[in-house]
C-alpha cells in the first residue's frame, strides 16, 4: 500500500458528514453509512407545544396528524400505501420544540422516500379531515389520561415552567382541541413550517448528491416564515404539588431541579454528571433509593432544551415509603451537591457513556436524529470522535465547576400523584 | 450487509459436551456485539404454586452471584460499558448483555457467572419481592398492560401457556429462596440452553471463551415439554369493569406455530390486519370513524401454538361501535380473503422489515438464539424472502377459513362497559 492510498478508514472518516443551506434558509444535513442496506431521512420542524398561542393549544401535534392525511396530489391512501410499498417504518413526533417526521427505507428507496416526506411538508390540510381528525386527538387524550406516567410528567412541566411555553401539554386539552379551527391551523403552519425553520438530514447508505439535487428541486420554491421562538424566563416557585388518586396502587413522583441549556458549553460535563446521579443501574439513585428497597424505580438525568433545561429525577415506590424515598433523593441530591466525588464513579460513567455512543452510532435513526439534535443546539455537526473526546475530557474538575455554577439544591419543584395525601408527608 | 454464503458459514453452530449449544452471527460495519444466554423455560413450566418464579429469578439475577455482591457484580459491568438484562417469557427465559465487540472475551465469563452461579441471597430476594408485589400491583394502573396479559390466561385457559408471567400476590409472597434456587437448579440446565452472540466477533474465539466459562456445567433432565395446547373453538368473553377513559378491548384470534406452514401466512396477514397505518383496521377504525387512536393486530407464535392479538383502546361511548367494525372486518377475511395489491404491499413491508431488522445486533442475536431453540435452525434473508414471497392470497384464505377467525375467538374487556354490552 503506498502512502497516497487512504486507507479505509480514513475514506470513510472523509466522506462521512454532508451539509448544505439551500437559498431559502432550508438546511440539509447527511452521514453516509456504508456498512448498511438503509438509510433514515426526516424533516424536522424547529416548532412545538411552546411555541403555540395559548388558544391553539396542541395544534403542532394535531397538525403533525393532519401531514398525514393529504397534500394537494396525494390523498391520506396514498401516503399510506406509498409508505408500505416503500417497505417504510415511518412515524413522526411532536414535542415542546420540535415536531419531526421521518422514516427508515432500504437503499434504493430512498428518492421515493424523499418525494414522498417533502409532499407531505405541503399538507392539505381539509376542513373535514380536520373535524374527522380531532376525533382521534381527544381518543389520544383519553388514551393518555389512563397512563399515570405520562401524566405526572406533563404536571412537573406545568410547575416548574409555569406561566411559559414549556408549561402546556404537547397534546392539548379537550377544551383547545374542541374548540379549533382549521384556519388558525393553516396560519400556524404558514409561520412556523417555512423552509428556514425546517431541516432536512438523512443517515445511512445512500447517494449524497443525487439526494441534496432532488431535495433542492422540490423544496427550492419553499416560502421561508418565523425561525426563533420566545425565550423562556421561568420561576420555579420551590413547591411541592401533590395529586391525591385514591384509585393508584403506585405513588409515582417527579423533582424537577435547575438544569442547563442544549448549547451550554457544560452539556458534557451535565451529561456525565446526570449519569452518575441517576442512570438506571450504577448510579448514586439507583444505589441509595432503588437497591435500599425504598423505590421500585427510580432514575434522573439533564432535560436540556433550547435556552432553557431541567435536571428531573422521577420514581415509583410502594405508597408507605413516599416519605422516605423523598429524604432518601433529598439526601443524594444534597451529597452530590457538596461532597466528593469519586474518581471511579467518574470513570464508570464515562465508560458507560462512550460505549453508548458507539452502539447508538449504528443505528441509522438515532444518528439522523443526532444530526438534527447537535445541529439546532450548537449550529455545526459534531462527529462521533469530537463527542467521544469531550466525553473523554471531562474531569472531576469539570464536574465540581458545573455544580458551583448551577447548584443542584438551590430549589426544586416535587410533584406526586397516586394514593398519598398531603398530610401523609410531614 | 451481504447474504451471500449458506447457513452454516453465515451462523456458525458449535456444541459442549455438556450439551450448551453456541451460534453466532460476526457481522461486519458494526462495533458492538450482543451476547445472549436463552434458556428453553419460563412460565409455561410452572406449577400453580410456583406461579411468577421464572419472573422471580430474572429479577434476581443481577442481584449477585457467588462470586460478587450485588454492588461488585453491577460495577463489572460497568467497566466493560456493558447494557445486561434478564426476561423470562411463556417458554424463553434470556439473559443478555451488550457491549462493544473487543469486550467479549470478558463479557462472556461475566454474563456466564450470572447465569451459572446465582446468589438468591436471602436480602437481597426481600427487595425484588416488594419490587414484584408492586409491579402487580401496579399492573392494575396500567390497563393497556393488563389486557395483554388477562388475554393471554384466558385464552390459553387450562394449559401451561396460559400460565400468568407475573404470578399471584399470594404465590410471590410464598416463594422463598430456596423455592427458586431448586427451580432454577432443575429448569436451567446447558443442555437446554443456547448461548448466541452477534456483531463484531470472532467465532472461535467465542467458543473459546464459552468452553472455559461454561465447560464444567453439568447437564441434567429438565421438564418435558408440554403437550400442544387445543385450539380453541366457539367464541369467549372476559369483562374487567372499572371506572376509567378508556375502554380497553383485546380480541385473540387462533394463531399458528412457529414451525407452522403457514406461519408468514399469518404474519402477512397481521400486516394486512393490523400491522401499519394502511392497515384495515387503522383504516376502518380510526381514519374513517375516528373511533380510537390505538388499533393494531399482534401475532404471536409459539413452540406449538400460536395467537393473534387485536387491541383497540376507545372511549366508553364508542366502544360498541368499535367492536362491530373489528368483526365486520373479520367476517369480510373470511369471505373474501385479502387482494393481491394488498398481499404484494405487505410482502415489500415484511421483507423490509426482515433486513433492517437484521441491522441491529441486539435484534439479530435474539433471532438466531430463538430460531435455533424452535427450529433447530437459522434461516438466511434469502431463504426468509423467498418464503414470503411464496405465499398466496388462495393459501390465506385457506388458513382464516381453518383458524375460524369470525366464530372463534376470545374478547377482553377492561373499562366501565362489560363484554356483553360491547356484543350487543
Amino acid at each position: 500500500m503506498s502512502a497516497a492510498t487512504p486507507t479505509p478508514t480514513q475514506a470513510r472518516q472523509e466522506g462521512q458528514f454532508h451539509q448544505e443551506r439551500l437559498p431559502n434558509g432550508l438546511q440539509l444535513l447527511g452521514q453516509y453509512m456504508p456498512d448498511v442496506q438503509s438509510a433514515s431521512a426526516c424533516f424536522y420542524v424547529r416548532t412545538g407545544a411552546r411555541d403555540e398561542d395559548p388558544a391553539l393549544g396542541g395544534v403542532s401535534h394535531f397538525l403533525e396528524h393532519m401531514t398525514f392525511k393529504g397534500t394537494p396530489t396525494r390523498s391520506y391512501e396514498d401516503i399510506n400505501r406509498d409508505f408500505e410499498e416503500m417497505g417504510a417504518e415511518n412515524n413522526a413526533g411532536t414535542g415542546h420544540e420540535f415536531t419531526y417526521f421521518y422514516a427508515k427505507v432500504l437503499r434504493e428507496y430512498t428518492p421515493n422516500l424523499v418525494a414522498l416526506l417533502a409532499d407531505m411538508m405541503r399538507p392539505k390540510l381539509d376542513g373535514g379531515d380536520f373535524d374527522q381528525e380531532r376525533q382521534v386527538i381527544l381518543e389520544e387524550i383519553a388514551r393518555y389520561e389512563d397512563m399515570p406516567r405520562f401524566k405526572i410528567s406533563n404536571y412537573l412541566m406545568e410547575h416548574y415552567f409555569a406561566g411559559t411555553g414549556l408549561a402546556r401539554p404537547v397534546l392539548g386539552t379537550n377544551e383547545t382541541i374542541s374548540a379549533m379551527s382549521v384556519d388558525g391551523m393553516r396560519e400556524y403552519w404558514g409561520h412556523r413550517y417555512g423552509a428556514n425553520n425546517m431541516i432536512f438530514a438523512i443517515a445511512g447508505n445512500f447517494e449524497w448528491q443525487a439526494i441534496r439535487d432532488q431535495v433542492a428541486a422540490l423544496c427550492g420554491d419553499w416560502s421561508g416564515g418565523e425561525t426563533g421562538r420566545t425565550p423562556i424566563d421561568a420561576h420555579p416557585d420551590g413547591r411541592r404539588y401533590v395529586y391525591t388518586r385514591p384509585d393508584l396502587q403506585t405513588q409515582l413522583v417527579d423533582i424537577g431541579f435547575p438544569g442547563l441549556s442544549f448549547s451550554d458549553p457544560d452539556r458534557y460535563a451535565a451529561e456525565v454528571l446526570g449519569t452518575i446521579l441517576g442512570d438506571s443501574t450504577g448510579s448514586r439513585l439507583y444505589w441509595e433509593v432503588q437497591e435500599t428497597g425504598l423505590a421500585e424505580g427510580v432514575g434522573g438525568d439533564y432535560m436540556a432544551m433550547d435556552g432553557t433545561g431541567m435536571l428531573y429525577v422521577a420514581a415509583s415506590l410502594q405508597p408507605a415509603k413516599t416519605k422516605r424515598a423523598l429524604d432518601a433523593i433529598a439526601e443524594s441530591v444534597q451529597r452530590l451537591q457538596h461532597g466528593p466525588i469519586g474518581e471511579d464513579e467518574l470513570r464508570r460513567a464515562k465508560t458507560k457513556l462512550l460505549s453508548r455512543l458507539v452502539m447508538s452510532g449504528e443505528s441509522t435513526n438515532s444518528r439522523m436524529l443526532s444530526l438534527a439534535g447537535s445541529w439546532v443546539s450548537v449550529g455545526r455537526l459534531e462527529t462521533l470522535e469530537e463527542q467521544t473526546a469531550q466525553i473523554d475530557a471531562v474531569t472531576l474538575d469539570s464536574l465540581y465547576r458545573l455544580r458551583e455554577r448551577v447548584p443542584l439544591d438551590s430549589y426544586q419543584v416535587t410533584v406526586l400523584l397516586g394514593p398519598v395525601r398531603e398530610d401523609e408527608l410531614v | 450487509m451481504t447474504d451471500a454464503g449458506s447457513a452454516a458459514t453465515l451462523f456458525p453452530t458449535h456444541t459442549l459436551a455438556n450439551g450448551l449449544r453456541i451460534v453466532a452471527q460476526p457481522m461486519g460495519g458494526v462495533e458492538s456485539c450482543a451476547l445472549g444466554f436463552c434458556v428453553a423455560t419460563g412460565s409455561r413450566d410452572e406449577i400453580p404454586a410456583l406461579a411468577g418464579i421464572s419472573h422471580f429469578i430474572d429479577s434476581l439475577a443481577y442481584q449477585g452471584t457467588a462470586r460478587r455482591d450485588v454492588r461488585a457484580l453491577t460495577e463489572s459491568f460497568e467497566d466493560l460499558g456493558a447494557r445486561h438484562d434478564a426476561g423470562a417469557g411463556t417458554e424463553l427465559f434470556w439473559y443478555t448483555a451488550q457491549a462493544l465487540g473487543r469486550e467479549l472475551e470478558a463479557l462472556v465469563p461475566l454474563l456466564a457467572e450470572v447465569v451459572r452461579m446465582p446468589r438468591f441471597d436471602p436480602d437481597e430476594a426481600e427487595k425484588v419481592r416488594d419490587r414484584l408485589l408492586q409491579e402487580l400491583a401496579q399492573l392494575e394502573d396500567e390497563p393497556m398492560q393488563k389486557i395483554f396479559e388477562v388475554l393471554q390466561t384466558t385464552y390459553f385457559a387450562g394449559h401451561p401457556y396460559g400460565n400468568s408471567s407475573l404470578g399471584t400476590e399470594e404465590t410471590i409472597r410464598a416463594l422463598g429462596p430456596e423455592d427458586l434456587r431448586v427451580h432454577w437448579a432443575r429448569t436451567q440446565r446447558p443442555n437446554n440452553t443456547i448461548v448466541a452472540a452477534a456483531g463484531k466477533l470472532q467465532f472461535e474465539a467465542l467458543v473459546r471463551a464459552v468452553e472455559a466459562a461454561c465447560g464444567e456445567w453439568e447437564p441434567a433432565e429438565v421438564p418435558p415439554l408440554p403437550a400442544s395446547p387445543v385450539i380453541p373453538s366457539g367464541a369467549r368473553a372476559l369483562s374487567l369493569t372499572r371506572e376509567s377513559n378508556q375502554q380497553h378491548i383485546a380480541v385473540g384470534l387462533n394463531g399458528v406455530a412457529v414451525g407452522d406452514p403457514d406461519y408468514y401466512a399469518v404474519a402477512l396477514l397481521g400486516t394486512i390486519l393490523g400491522g401499519s397505518m394502511n392497515s384495515r383496521l387503522f383504516t376502518e377504525v380510526r381514519e374513517k370513524r375516528g373511533l380510537a387512536y390505538g388499533v393494531g393486530a399482534y401475532p404471536g407464535s409459539l413452540r406449538d401454538s400460536g395467537i393473534i392479538r387485536i387491541y383497540a383502546g376507545t372511549t366508553p361511548p364508542k366502544a360498541h361501535e368499535t367492536v362491530e367494525v373489528i368483526f365486520a372486518e373479520l367476517r369480510k377475511l373470511e369471505d373474501t380473503g385479502v387482494a393481491e395489491d394488498e398481499l404484494a404491499r405487505a410482502k415489500t413491508l415484511l421483507k423490509s422489515r426482515v433486513i433492517m431488522g437484521g441491522e441491529r445486533t441486539g435484534g439479530r442475536r435474539s433471532v438466531i438464539g430463538s430460531s435455533l431453540w424452535y427450529e433447530g435452525k437459522v434461516r438466511t434473508l434469502d431463504e426468509s424472502r423467498a418464503l414470503i414471497e411464496s405465499v398466496t392470497t388462495e393459501q390465506i384464505l385457506a388458513m382464516v377459513r381453518r383458524l375460524e377467525f369470525s366464530t372463534s375467538h376470545t374478547l377482553v374487556t377492561i373499562g366501565p362497559r362489560t363484554a356483553e354490552e360491547l356484543l350487543a
